[in-house]
């Protein structure tokens, strides 16, 4: 699924940083298949690029095409549909519900369109040591946990683009490690594409392209 | 995913609510199916009689007997100018006056001879009767006088008399077949003659003879006929009319059996609208009660059902989820109150057949009907509130 950026800026972004950006006020393609890592600095807009391409932030000028399909063209069943299995998203504030647990979490996400890889939720979980806590409410979890969770949410559904918003501030090396290992894996699994936005880290992703905000 | 999707959204929000608003909605349409039921069961029957001229069309007219009467200062008769004056009143489409005995009549029986039953003999134009029976005519020289009996009367006799005097009892089928006399008795003359009961008559509470029988006997064994007469029947056009009513007030004159029974149409109309507009009221407020808690459940579950929407989930999804356990608890509370009023239909039908209506046994199938059509309503308009709320709620 093609992703394309004509002249798009966002309200909230300042002149300068748009004079600057590799993004904003560009004509950017992102080919299907892509993966993309977003080199941004604090406050050049990262959160708003990732909710732009998902469909959440709808104030902008230019044009976001998927597909070719102008987005402002489409309707809440569109983007619901898009959400459903050509999008996957972790955010950066994680958008758990606290009081339901981990798997609840997880469930809520991959019901909606199930794919073989979600069958074996207790698996997935196990290679980011998250076993034995899917069963805990969200809200007693450490931030860590909860960014686990919110990966294992994200990689149980189909997708052709996942979208990664600093995913992995609060975990340690061997747990990014443990992270990147499964989420490659369901992407090639889906051919799908990435990008993941950080603050200049690759993480070890293997990626073809770096874009500056 | 459906109950978990309900669990997201209804989790710490409280039911209170939804309760008061159930029991509302249980009363609501209790009402509202009672009145249902009882204006097919009852009033429906009532009216239809009232149409076709059966039933309270026809009333039996007599002055309130009060002290004056008493003391003999006033007579408790209608002379022939008032009468007439009753027959001028627009309500009043036919009118006849009853003819009484002048004399003792009683009725009596071979097999027991210490029987005698004081009959109040009457006669009025065969128009008003319910319906003419065959052998309904005498003339002189006739040995045997055709009798119509009221059945009221009949079953007076049978409730009360009868045991009280150690008399026989009667069926309709068997007091037509049995060998009756009457015992004429006055202008010092004594006389037995065969009576035959030809038929009964639900309209006239009375003892009823041909005209030409009490026109000879009230000569032979009493004074003659009088210009005076205790009761009138008249044709009205519409019982429940108004001025008929003030004018009895004004008169003080009174009417009988149909005519309770046409007050009491009235009265069960009244009851009705009371009970329609009350279930209704109840219904209403039920149904308002729920949109508006619906409403604050998603007002409350508004970052979640936002998250689900950021999800992927669908509004009609949603709908479903907010919805909840709402249509079959819906379902549960319409069938609840078709046996809440099941029970008290019931419990009304005694108290109803005691004011002399006929009530038909069974849950009208229109009552079903009408559940149907009210549990669609509230369903529909809740789903369409709950849908319109959180379609305000995704832009």
């Amino acid at each position: 699924m093609q992703l394309r950026l004509q002249n798009v800026q966002p309200p909230n972004i300042p002149p300068d940083r748009v004079r600057q950006s590799g993004v904003w006020g560009t004509d950017l393609t992102l080919a299907a298949g892509s993966r993309v890592l977003v080199n941004a600095p604090s406050g050049s807009g990262k959160t708003t690029l990732i909710h732009l391409l998902y469909g959440l932030r709808k104030t902008f000028s230019g044009e976001y095409t998927v597909d070719g399909k102008n987005t402002a063209a489409l309707g809440r069943r569109d983007w619901s549909e898009l959400r459903q299995c050509r999008f996957s998203v972790v955010f950066q504030d994680l958008r758990l519900f606290p009081q339901a647990t981990g798997l609840e979490n997880i469930r809520l996400k991959a019901e909606l369109r199930p794919v073989p890889a979600a069958r074996d939720i207790p698996g997935m979980a196990r290679r980011l040591g998250m076993d034995d806590k899917l069963d805990r409410p969200v809200s007693t979890l450490s931030q860590g946990e909860r960014q686990r969770i919110a990966l294992l949410r994200a990689m149980c559904q189909p997708f052709d683009w996942l979208l990664l918003d600093e995913p992995f501030s609060h975990l340690d090396e061997t747990n990014i490690g443990y992270a990147r290992a499964l989420l490659m894996e369901r992407i090639e699994e889906e051919k799908a594409g990435f990008l993941l936005a950080g603050l200049g880290f690759d993480y070890g992703f293997p990626t073809d392209k770096t874009i500056t905000l | 995913m459906n109950r978990l999707l309900r669990q997201i959204i209804w989790r710490g929000q409280s039911r209170r609510s939804f309760v008061f608003a159930g029991v509302g909605f249980l009363l609501g349409l209790s009402f509202l199916l009672l009145a249902v039921q009882l204006y097919d069961r009852v009033y429906a029957g009532i009216r239809a009689d009232l149409e076709s001229g059966e039933l309270s069309r026809y009333l039996v007219l007599h002055k309130r007997i009060g002290n004056a009467q008493v003391m003999g200062k006033a007579s408790p008769n209608f002379n022939e100018a008032e009468v007439a004056e009753i027959r001028e009143q627009a309500f009043v489409q036919e009118l006849a006056p009853f003819r009484g005995n002048s004399f003792a009549a009683a009725m009596t029986m071979e097999q027991f001879q210490d029987m005698q039953v004081l009959l109040p003999l009457e006669s009025v134009d065969d128009a008003f009767l319910d319906t003419i029976p065959n052998g309904w005519s005498w003339k002189a020289g006739d040995a045997r006088i055709p009798v119509i009996l009221s059945s009221e009367f009949l079953n007076l006799y049978n409730a009360v008399l009868a045991p009280s005097m150690n008399y026989p009892r009667f069926t309709r089928e068997f007091i037509q077949q049995y060998p009756l006399e009457i015992l004429l008795i006055g202008n010092g003359q004594k006389r037995s003659m065969p009576i035959k009961v030809v038929g009964f008559s639900d309209r006239i509470l009375s003892v009823l003879v041909p005209g030409e029988f009490l026109s000879w006997a009230n000569q032979e064994y009493g004074s003659g006929e009088r210009a005076e007469y205790a009761r009138v029947i008249a044709q009205v056009s519409d019982p429940g009319d108004a001025a008929l009513k003030r004018f009895l007030e004004i008169k003080d004159y009174e009417t009988s059996q149909d005519a309770l029974k046409g007050t009491a149409a009235g009265a069960l109309q009244a009851l009705l609208a009371l009970m329609a507009f009350l279930g209704l009221l109840f219904f209403a407020l039920a149904t308002v009660i729920f949109l508006m808690a619906f409403e604050l459940t998603i007002s409350r579950s508004r970052q979640e059902i936002d998250l689900l929407i950021q999800l992927g989930h669908t509004l009609p999804s949603l709908t479903r989820a907010v919805a909840g356990m709402f249509v079959p608890v819906v379902l549960v509370l319409g069938g609840l109150s078709v046996a809440l009023m099941a029970g008290v239909f019931r419990l009304l039908s005694d108290t109803i057949s005691a004011q002399g209506l006929a009530i038909e046994p069974g849950i009208w199938a229109g009552v079903w009907g009408a559940a149907l059509v009210f549990l669609g309503s509230v369903m529909a308009l809740s789903l369409w509130r709950i849908h319109a709320s959180l379609v305000a709620l995704a832009r």
